[in-house]
Parts: C-alpha cells; structure tokens; sequence
C-alpha cells in the first residue's frame, strides 16, 4: 500500500477528530506536500459541513410539538401567552422606538451587565452535585422557600466545615 | 425556591424527569427538539414526518426517564431512542432500505478510487458554491443506506465521537470509522454523477 493510500484511509477520522496526535501530525504532514490527498480532504470536509449543518424547525412547531406531547403525556395543559404575546411585544418595541425618538435617548444605551451574584447562580446551577439537587427538591417538595440558592450553597459549605473540623477534633 | 431547569445539565434534568418533574420535560423538550428534526429530516426528507418523529423520540424519553442511569452520557440514551424510532419508522412505512452489506463488505470501485485516483473526484469548490447543492445532498442523503446515514449525521450534526456512535448502534469504533468513510464516499459518488450531468 502507497502512502497517499495509507492517509487517505485516515482522512475521515482525522476530520471527526477521531486520531491520536500521532496519526494527525502524520496525516498533517503529508496533506503539506500532497495536493491529490489535499483535494480529497477538501472533498470529505465540504460534504461534512453540508450534512452537518442540520435545519432547524420554525420556532412555532417545536412550541406546538412540545403541547402534543404534554398532552400525550397527560400533563396539564399550559395556557398559551404565544398568541397574545406576538402583539404585545410588537407594540412595546414600537412604543419603546417612539420613545427613544422624541425623547433624545442615546441609541447605544448602557447595557447592564448581569451582577455578580446572578452569575454566580448561573455557574452554580450547572456544577450542582445530585446531592445539592436532591436538597433543593425536598425544600421544594415541602413548600418552603428556604431562601435562595446561594443561601442553600453557603449552609451546604457551612455544614461541610462543621463535619471537618468535627472529624478533625474527633 | 424556584429551580433555574434552563440552566441545568441534561443529565440533572434527567434526574428531575425520573421525580416527574414536567419543568424539566419543557426544557429537554425545547433544547433537543430542533436537533432531532434536523436528525431526521435529512433522513426522511419530510417535513412533518421529522416532526412526528422527533417529539415521538421526546415521549418515550420522558417515558424511559426510570431506566436512565446517571452515569450514562445524556447523547447516548437519547440517539439510542432515536435510532429506535427511525428503524421503526422505516419497517413501518416499508420503505425498502438499500442492502449494503452491513457496512462492512469489500469497497465499491468508487470507494476505492477515491484512495488510489482522487482525480476523478468532484471539485469540493463546487459542492460549495453551487446551488444544487442543497437537492443533490438531500436526494443522496434519502437514498443512503440508513446504517451508513446515521452514524455520518450522529457524529457530523451531533458531533458524537465515534465510541459514543458504537454504543447508540451496538458496533465495534472500527465499524463506526468504516461506515462513515463510505458514507462519505457515498456523497462523494452522488455529486461527482450530479455534476457531471449538468
């Protein structure tokens, strides 16, 4: 078997990402000085971002799929803001433009920047362990309010150091 | 306290579906919906039978949530349904799915020459630019093999790696890496015939 054969048959992989750094600096290497495997590369690569780039549903099928579904489930039916929103919203921008118009109001705003304490939910939210969820559940579960996430994160912290140092003494 | 479902993982929603958390079933309704469209509409080439399809796949997710181990990636359970779905939908509609040999039989001549004369190829500017592009893709994709097609739209749409892929379909890497040269080399074929025509 010839070397343009050899990285020919690693071309795929090496676009999916599926070589070990070895096999890419090979394949790499030998696309630098040959164009014949360059053009398949190019070809295998096109054909991948066309297949690749998947449609995306109208906004309105996924929200009427999504009621089907409910429904088919059994759960309640949720009552639909979609309708009466679409107008709504319409006439805020437009009075929101008007606004901005007659009043001398800067175009470029100030946007503010979300505070520190809303990012910090954020990022805690998507680290939370099965435990903290668990905890937050039952508090839900038991209708008390138990105050925010940050509070139930900074007891959590505050239990885990009690339970050290009491190991610790211990 | 209210829990922000929106920012949560797939796996933790998961954790949720299991406790019939509906919130829960909103946001992984709403957040994989448009991919599994898109999945199965360039394998069915229809509008409304993507649609079926995908919330179909949604239902039984939120139907199997008690089997699903936390363990277990999010994308693997849910393509296992989808891939269920589609098998069950191509026996249904008794669309007779070209035979190609488990994906593993000997390379077609084709195949072949694209590893020995890539000249003969088609110009990947062309695929590109063009604008048939879009009508040959689709046509080509409907008539792909489906165990070709799904792996190439799992790990080029969903951008699975190709053990993840293994797992959805119950196939060696190796099997994966086969069927997904061949799925290129099928294209591959389709628009050097396509173009060649025009």
């Amino acid at each position: 078997m010839n070397r343009c054969t050899e990285i020919r048959r690693l071309i795929s992989p090496y676009l999916d990402g599926e070589l070990s750094r070895e096999e890419s600096l090979a394949v790499e290497e030998h696309l630098s000085r040959c164009g014949e495997c360059r053009k398949v590369r190019d070809l295998f690569r096109a054909l991948g971002e066309k297949a690749g780039d998947l449609p995306q549903p109208p906004r309105e099928a996924v929200e009427k799929n999504l009621e089907r579904a409910r429904e088919r489930l059994g759960m309640e039916k949720k009552p639909s803001l979609y309708p009466f929103l679409k107008p709504a919203l319409a006439a805020s921008v437009l009075g929101l433009l008007l606004v901005a118009l007659y009043s001398g109001i800067p175009w470029k705003g100030k946007v503010e920047k979300p505070g520190l304490r809303e990012e910090t939910v954020v990022s805690e939210m998507e680290n939370i362990s099965d435990e903290e969820l668990e905890l937050i559940l039952l508090l839900e579960e038991s209708g008390d309010e138990g105050g925010d996430f940050l509070d139930l994160l900074k007891t959590l912290d505050e239990l885990e150091e009690l339970t050290e140092s009491g190991r610790k003494e211990a | 306290m209210r829990i922000l479902y929106a920012r949560l993982p797939d796996e933790k929603l998961m954790l949720l579906l299991r406790k019939g958390k509906e919130g829960a079933f909103d946001v992984l309704f709403r957040r994989h919906f448009g991919k599994l469209y898109g999945f199965f509409l360039r394998s069915t080439g229809n509008r409304h039978t993507a649609e079926d399809l995908a919330q179909e796949v949604l239902v039984r997710l939120f139907r199997s949530a008690g089997r699903y181990e936390p363990t277990a990636k999010f994308s693997t359970f849910l393509y296992t349904i989808a891939r269920n779905v589609l098998l069950n939908y191509i026996r249904d509609s008794r669309k007779k799915d070209p035979e190609v040999d488990g994906g593993e039989g000997e390379l077609t001549p084709f195949e072949l020459s694209l590893e020995t004369t890539p000249s003969s190829c088609p110009d990947p500017s062309e695929i590109l630019e063009k604008k048939e592009t879009l009508q040959v893709l689709e046509k080509a994709l409907s008539e792909m093999p489906e165990n070709l097609r799904t792996p190439f739209l799992m790990a080029q749409g969903e951008g699975m790696s190709y053990r993840e892929i293994g797992e959805v379909m119950g196939i060696s890497e190796g099997a994966v890496k086969l069927r997904i040269f061949r799925a290129r080399a099928f294209l591959a074929e389709r628009f050097d015939a396509a173009f060649r025509e025009t």
